[in-house]
């Protein structure tokens, strides 16, 4: 054998493998090496082994050069070639690659048979089982048959059963069985013996009487036949007389074990049922038929519930009495855990009664297929809810309740996405299809009103001109109809009552919230948070008795509740006031000895600790009343105060609210002025601020003066030495007043001069620089840097405050609105047909393309983008958008240039002849009213 | 899960039944020995136990009872399992379908 006789035989392969060969290795060194190496059958073999592997190649047309250098490695010379091959097709096996292992050992075979051949027989064994779970069983019988001429009848027997079985043909494996099991010349293993016992029972035939050998193997099946039939009829007792007949060591052992197994199941006994079951042989058909039962007793130990295959699955809705259920489920899910919720939702919609409202398997899953948009990834819940959006959109729903199953979960869904005409549209929908299948239900219908009035009276941020950002309630007029709405159909929904009187005060609808309050407190007498609004609107309309009357019966049903004793107190002193001004000293006597019934012996409680009662009081006598009395009382307040500021300050203050408007120059300012220069410390200071905080926050306005003495006390304070929890605490306060900016400055730079790295007072001095939040470099640099060193030093709260800030920075600033808040007036009265001011011109084209995109646009489609867009455009103008795209779009603008927004006005026409151009009406440049 | 189901109490069922079968299932499941189960009956109960609350509950649940349908049906299959036996018919089909897995 040489090259040359190779290359008459097949030039092409030889000329192939010479190119390659050159790549591979140097020309020359492979041939030359074999030829001189004096072993002519090694060379002979290699190139034969080379030939073989090349034409399998070829015949696919592909000539690898990883099967050359296998080659070339099996040449001699190369290290132990015929063992890396076999190695690898041992891998190919162990990894279950038994095509590819049986091309890799067939030439191997041809080599050394002997040693081979075991390998071989093992890969179409295992390349049979594959076809054979493929059930590709032409090509299985393909490989058997060439197994029965390779291998003893040992090797493929049961393969053979099994191919039978698999045909269903149950008369031919009777046949083979029953003469493998009784001929004996076979000595069949034991796992064969199990097989042919397996193949026996599930032919469900009786075993031919006569034949020699058989009489045993016939009745042992017969009996388990017998107790599966038994099982059916739930005859138990019959179950086990048919067992007994199997005797101890029987092949059809594990198949008693089974029925015992199933005869405990259904009894209940979970236990014994998972005793029997478990000790079934792996991959028996009894193991596997076991397994549904096991999934159902939660007795698995998550061996199989990732991956029951759909036999298991219909046998777990045959169990459970839902055998329609079962091939569908399996289906289904497999849909949903390759995340195409859509799909499945499809496949079960294709079951008569799904979606259910019902408690059983179906109404469950009905649960689950709606509210897993909750759970689902953001993405994939999106267009599930476009999904379930469509199929009410366009009218396919199968039912009623799939459609208020829709109805209902997509506004709890899209509540914050959806505009407020649509989540109202399609909410008042879901109560009407409700009210439709389930019948009339004012409790639940009011409950709705209620969540929708909630919804709608979302605080949202409104960007006034300059980006000025103002709050305002997402639909106003909607949230008071719904919950009106909810009021009338549920008068006893306190919940409702109170979110109605809470949109009435955001609204400043003073009027309705009293009128509302007076019906609550008749509705709900013993209602504590009722009783506190109603006291509330009393003392904002000045009707203090009355107030004060709610306010009491509020606190006798929550005595520890210190609102409401706050607020008593408040109102009391404001009574107590009236009393005095007006001379009645007595009644104002009696309530102050009523006020120090809830006085608290905490310093910082300035709404009635003991020091700050008692400066109140001296103070109302001091100037309406007992002159002398005052003065003693307010001896004996700066003698209980914490430190002689705190008490000259709420005094300065307290006097200015108690006394004569317009009073700034009393007698505690000129000695806080001295203090101040003296003894100001950054502790006390934090004490001074919140005292002018709490007088601030309960009479909801400012005092400049007062201000302008904390501001001086804060410059002398920072002057003086101070620790960091005392700065920290401090600027915790200030922070939220900027017009003591000047001053938390200082503070801040005298921080970052003691220790520079300071990430928390870092962050501040970057907050208050201006243009802080814009995004820069610069910016994120500072941030990123006061990140790491708020890491470093384990200050979470520094590093999570600057990483919300770079967060922020990310988003675009919105698009101011070209007016304050035109939108308010909207609110008031849509129907109104109020002159729009006009926008630049520039604006109101962008504004009409927004509108003429989202007009062409489905609904959900229109929602999607309505989301993207939302980070960019404040929602309310967002919504208008929308509408507007819905009504089709802005009216035509009048024709170009449209230079200014003044321009856009109508001017009266000139007096000049010549033909007049109608100007624009009004209504066609009320962008909001097309 | 359907708190209905849980408490095996049909959707019509009156504040009276419910508690009734609270109670019943609370006593077959003490904390102490069925903690699990008894943690499951009272957030069942806790949700239905009276109108407002069971109104509630059909209006704004949002609870998922499951990680996939398959987990939804086989969790609601063991709330309350009582199972029959298969036909003999279902059974011989079955099992010869276990052969071909």
């Amino acid at each position: 054998m040489s090259r040359v006789a190779i290359g008459s035989r097949d030039n092409q392969i030889t000329m192939a493998l010479a190119r390659i060969a050159h790549d591979e290795q140097a020309p020359g060194r492979v041939a030359p090496q074999t030829e001189n190496s004096g072993q002519p059958w090694v060379v002979a073999n290699f190139w034969k082994n080379v030939l073989a592997i090349q034409k399998s190649r070829a015949q696919t047309g592909c000539v690898e050069k990883t099967t050359l250098s296998l080659a070339v490695a099996a040449a001699p010379g190369a290290s132990d070639p015929l063992a890396l091959q076999e190695q690898r097709a041992r891998d190919f096996l162990e990894t279950g690659r038994y095509r590819k292992a049986r091309d890799e050992i067939k030439p191997l075979c041809k080599i050394n048979r002997a040693k081979y051949l075991p390998l071989l027989i093992q890969a179409n064994q295992g390349l049979m089982r594959e076809m054979i779970s493929k059930g590709q069983i032409s090509e299985a019988q393909q490989v058997l048959a060439y197994l029965k001429t390779i291998a003893p009848p040992s090797e493929w027997r049961a393969l053979d059963l099994e191919l039978a079985a698999r045909g269903d043909n149950w008369n031919a494996v009777l046949a083979n069985v029953v003469s493998m099991m009784t001929d004996s010349r076979q000595s069949l293993t034991e796992s064969e013996k199990q097989c042919a016992a397996d193949r026996l029972v599930l032919t469900f035939l009786p075993i031919p009487a006569g034949l020699p050998g058989a009489a045993q193997l016939a009745g042992e099946t017969q009996a388990v036949h017998d107790a599966l039939r038994a099982l059916a009829e739930q005859q138990f007792e019959r179950v086990q007389e048919a067992l007994r007949l199997i005797p101890h060591g029987s092949i059809f052992g594990q198949w008693k074990m089974f029925v015992k197994g199933l005869v405990a199941f259904y009894s209940g006994d979970f236990a014994r049922a998972g005793r029997f079951f478990l000790e079934l042989p792996a991959d028996s058909v009894t193991e596997k038929a076991c397994r549904p039962y096991l999934v159902l007793m939660d007795q698995t130990d998550g061996r199989f519930d990732g991956r029951l295959s759909e036999t298991a699955v219909e046998a777990i809705g045959h169990i459970t009495g839902q055998p329609a259920l079962g091939s569908v489920l399996s289906k289904a899910d497999r849909c949903w855990k390759n995340q195409r919720p859509a799909d499945s939702y499809r496949l079960m919609r294709a079951l008569a009664d799904f979606p259910s409202d019902k408690t059983d398997a179906l109404g469950a899953l009905s649960d689950f297929y709606f509210n897993a948009l909750f759970v689902l990834p953001h993405d994939i819940a999106d267009s599930y809810a476009q999904f379930l959006e469509e199929l009410e959109v366009r009218g396919q729903t199968k039912s009623a309740i799939e459609l208020q199953m829709i109805l209902r979960v997509l506004p709890l869904y899209l509540e914050h996405a959806m505009d407020p005409l649509t989540l109202k549209l399609k909410w008042e929908s879901f109560v009407r299809v409700h009210e439709q299948t389930h019948g009339a239900s004012p409790r639940l219908a009011s409950l709705a009103h209620a969540w929708l009035g909630r919804a709608l009276a979302e605080p949202r941020q409104a960007f006034g001109f300059f980006c000025r950002q103002k709050t305002s309630l997402r639909d106003p007029a909607g949230a008071v109809q719904a919950l009106r709405k909810s009021v009338e159909l549920d008068p006893a929904h306190l919940d409702a009552h109170l979110k109605l009187c809470a949109v009435y005060e955001s609204l400043k609808k003073f009027s309705e919230r009293n009128r509302l309050l007076d019906v609550m407190t008749q509705q709900f007498p013993d209602d504590k948070e009722v009783l506190l609004q109603a006291g509330r609107g009393c003392l904002d309309r000045k009707a203090y008795l009355k107030g004060l009357e709610y306010l009491e019966r509020a606190h006798h049903l929550d005595p520890l509740d210190a609102s409401v004793a706050d607020l008593i107190v408040a109102a009391r002193f404001r009574l107590v006031g009236q009393h005095f001004r007006a001379g009645r000293h007595h009644p104002a006597r009696q309530g102050m000895e009523q006020i120090k019934g809830l006085v608290v012996e905490k310093p910082d409680h300035f709404a009635r600790n003991r020091w700050c009662v008692l400066t109140r009081h001296g103070l109302l006598e001091e100037t309406f009343g007992d002159r002398p009395q005052g003065e003693l009382l307010l001896a004996q307040a700066r003698a209980a105060s914490p430190f002689p500021a705190a008490f000259l300050f709420f005094a300065q203050i307290a006097r200015r609210v108690e006394t004569p408007a317009g009073v700034a120059n009393t007698p505690f300012r000129a000695e806080l002025e001295m203090v101040c220069k003296e003894n100001a410390s950054i502790a006390h200071a934090a004490t001074l601020f919140r005292i002018y905080r709490y007088w601030k926050l309960m009479l909801n306005r400012g005092f400049p003066d007062e201000e302008n003495l904390l501001r001086q006390y804060l410059r002398n304070a920072i002057r003086k030495p101070f620790t960091r929890p005392e700065a920290v605490a401090l600027l915790e306060l200030a922070e939220s007043h900027p017009s003591f900016r000047a001053e938390i400055q200082n503070l801040v730079n005298k921080m970052l001069a003691q220790d520079p790295d300071d990430p928390l007072f870092r962050l501040h001095r970057h907050l208050l620089q201006p243009g802080s939040m814009v995004s820069s470099e610069r910016a994120r640099g500072d941030l990123q840097a006061i990140i790491k060193e708020a890491a470093r030093r384990g200050d979470d709260k520094t590093a999570q405050l600057a990483r919300n800030i770079l967060d922020r920075m990310s988003i675009p600033p919105p698009l101011p609105l070209p007016m304050e808040d035109p939108f308010e007036e909207l609110f008031e009265d849509e129907d109104e047909d109020g002159d729009f001011p006009g926008l630049p011109a520039e604006q109101l084209e962008a504004f009409q393309d927004t509108i003429a995109m989202l007009a062409g646009m489905s609904e959900a489609e229109r929602r999607k983008t309505r989301k993207s867009l939302s980070k960019h455009i404040p929602d309310v103008l967002l919504d208008l958008l929308m509408k507007m795209s819905r009504n089709g779009g802005l009216p035509p603008l009048p024709p170009l240039p449209v230079p200014s927004l003044s321009e856009l006005v109508p001017k009266p026409p000139a007096p000049s002849a010549g033909p007049k151009t109608a100007p624009p009406s009004p209504a066609q440049l009320n962008l909001f009213n097309p | 899960m359907n708190p209905h189901l849980v408490l095996d109490v049909p959707l019509d069922a009156d504040d009276n039944r419910i508690r009734k079968t609270y109670l019943a299932a609370v006593k077959a499941s003490p904390p102490d020995t069925h903690p699990v189960r008894f943690q499951q009956i009272s957030e069942a109960y806790q949700k239905i136990k009276d109108e407002p609350s069971r109104l509630k509950y059909h209006l704004f649940n949002k609870s998922c009872p499951g990680d996939s349908p398959l987990d939804v049906f086989i969790r609601h299959a063991r709330i309350n399992l009582k199972p029959k036996p298969l036909s003999f018919e279902a059974m011989k089909g079955f099992l010869r379908s276990c052969a071909k897995i």
